[in-house]
């Protein structure tokens, strides 16, 4: 599997409009390491400016939407459950689509997205809190659906009223996802949410499994579950929020690449979560090769996962090789 | 004998409308019996025990300790829960998820380690299921479920062991060995509460019978004692004899002859 991210990593940094030779990409890597002079100032861009922060973007983001997938799915005790189930991606996408309505900069858009999918999260867990004698798992779901589908009547009217000669054509290149845009500053400062997000994560990743036996077996067996699920749902909508900002909406990694991850290990979270975040490192870094080579504009990498994604995922329940019960 | 939870007017279910009202209980070392019709309030009861549900009112003492002062991980340190069998989602292993009883005596950020494992194949061996530790739980039958969920509880090493109706899903040889086995565990020195449907179970390894009836804790004292054929006919509805078959190691209930109203 490492092997299969490394290939992917060096295939992604030599692919593109301006194609590089593997030695050329390492004579710059070992140029970097001995503080050699540059050599073709072109080549430098490309590789240091244009593909290494899209390739460490697509990583990161890769790697953080199977991981939220991943802890969602034993979280909600569901195959079916994504990153987006609480709203996180609704709210961040109304946060950016509001952003370029008002013609914000750049990075004024990645922060209101930001926000946007971190309160409506927070919306959907003080809803859950406040409805009490319920399971507490199932009235966070439904909230998570009330508040999508407020958000969701958000970003249409939004739509609506949008310039659309200017406005639209961005917001809706925006909701389905692309790395085009990625700068190193994007790569570098979604790292803090990333590494916020995903160490807990990995703590905790033994207690995660027991999450999957229900709040009353896991209470039984000495769990906080109150306490751990808000770790969990913090965690998970952290690292959605920051990949949504830099790069949109980008559908089906995190429902697909842990169920795949769970046929290759099993659904013991110590080696799920590991195996998730390789594979979906690997899948994005995989489809934003093709993204910009399939055609001669860059195709939305929301279009490519879904075309990808879904054909493979009803390939998974017909073969009836799956992970779950 | 020692009282190991001590019930004091509990009341259980819904504030305005209990389904099982002022237990007043000592459960003491060895095996409780817990018996009472369908829905009578078992499950309920036991889950209040645990912690796992609110109680209406009445006061309830673990080991001579209000359970309210109890924190959750000690008492799963101390309380063992074994659930009806289930289906489960994800494909664990058994070995799995037996490792998921140690969990109460890991740090939370702590992954079980190789003693920890070492106690989960123990506790597989002791119920004959060492075999099965790598096969999915998700594969198994309802009465393997039922052992490993048995063995994952004696994984915990807990003081006291609650079962809810371990033996409902088992074929009659594996409901003799679960029983044999909560006796061998009691003459070990676990406290163990399970509930059942069978009188006959609680007249083989029963030291106490508490039976529920009409919402409330109808009867409580040695299996001989409460099961009596009276008692049969008024909870259950059902004429029984009671008596040792030759060579039986305990007593049987057995449905009256309808030719033979007056017995024999």
């Amino acid at each position: 599997m490492a092997a299969g991210l490394l290939a992917a990593i060096i295939l992604a940094m030599v692919i593109g409009k301006f194609p590089l030779t593997p030695g050329q990409l390492a004579d710059a890597w070992l140029g970097w390491a001995w503080g050699n002079e540059a050599l073709d100032p072109r080549i430098e861009t490309v590789i240091w400016n244009v593909r290494f922060p899209r390739v460490i973007a697509g990583l990161l983001i890769g790697a953080a939407l199977a991981a939220a997938g991943a802890t969602f799915q034993a979280l909600f005790r569901n195959p079916l459950v994504a990153p987006d189930i609480l709203g996180v991606s609704t709210g961040a996408s109304l946060g950016a689509v509001l952003g370029i309505f008002l013609s914000l900069p750049v990075i004024l858009i990645q922060l209101t997205s930001f926000v946007g999918g971190i309160l409506a999260v927070l919306a959907v867990y003080s809803i859950g809190l406040a409805i009490r004698h319920r399971d507490p798992v199932l009235t966070l779901v439904l909230a998570g659906v009330a508040i999508s589908a407020i958000a969701g009547a958000g970003i249409s009217l939004i739509k609506i009223l949008a310039d659309p000669y200017d406005q639209l054509p961005a917001i809706t290149y925006w909701l389905l996802g692309s790395l085009t845009a990625v700068t190193r500053g994007d790569a570098l400062s979604i790292l803090p949410a990333m590494l916020l997000g995903l160490v807990p994560l990995f703590v905790l990743r033994w207690q995660v499994n027991l999450m999957s036996l229900g709040d009353e077996e896991a209470k039984a067996l000495g769990v906080n579950t109150r306490l751990l699920r808000t770790i969990l749902i913090a965690a998970a909508t952290l690292v959605t929020a920051a990949s949504v900002s830099i790069a949109g909406v980008i559908g089906w990694i995190g429902l697909v690449i842990p169920h795949i991850a769970r046929l290759l290990v099993g659904p013991d979270f110590r080696r799920l979560l590991p195996a998730s975040m390789l594979l979906g490192a690997m899948f994005l870094l995989v489809v934003d090769i093709a993204a910009r080579t399939i055609a001669s504009v860059e195709v939305p990498l929301g279009i490519l996962t879904a075309a990808i994604g879904a054909p493979f995922f009803l390939w998974l329940l017909a073969s009836g090789r799956r992970g779950w019960q | 004998m020692a009282v190991a939870f001590a019930l004091d007017t509990v009341s259980v279910g819904y504030r305005d409308a209990p389904i099982v009202s002022d237990v007043t209980l000592d459960i003491a070392e060895g095996v409780t019996c817990l018996l009472g019709p369908n829905g009578a309030g078992k499950t309920t009861l036991f889950k209040s025990m645990l912690g796992l549900l609110p109680y209406a009112s009445g006061k309830m003492r673990l080991l001579d300790r209000p359970l309210s002062e109890w924190r959750r991980k000690d008492l799963a340190q101390t309380m063992g829960y074994v659930p009806q069998a289930h289906a489960a989602l994800f494909p664990f292993s058994v070995l799995e998820v037996v490792l998921m009883g140690r969990t109460p005596h890991l740090a939370s950020y702590r992954s079980p380690s190789g003693a920890d494992e070492d106690i989960a194949r123990q506790s597989l061996d002791r119920l004959g299921l060492l075999g099965l530790a790598d096969r999915a739980y998700t594969e198994l039958s309802g009465g393997e479920r039922q052992l490993v969920l048995i063995a994952r509880a004696l994984a915990q090493k807990p003081r006291i062991l609650i079962m809810d109706e371990p033996t409902a899903s088992l074929d009659y040889g594996n409901q003799m060995r679960v029983l044999d086995q909560v006796r061998a565990l009691a003459d070990d020195g676990m406290t163990v509460l399970l509930s059942t449907h069978h009188p006959d179970h609680a007249l083989r390894i029963g030291d106490a019978v508490a039976l529920i009836f009409n919402g409330r804790l109808h009867a409580h004292g040695t299996p001989r004692d409460v099961l009596t054929a009276d008692m049969m006919r008024m909870v259950y509805g059902v004429d029984v004899v009671i008596g040792a078959l030759p060579g039986a190691a305990s007593s049987s209930i057995a449905p009256r002859s309808k030719e033979h109203p007056n017995g024999a």
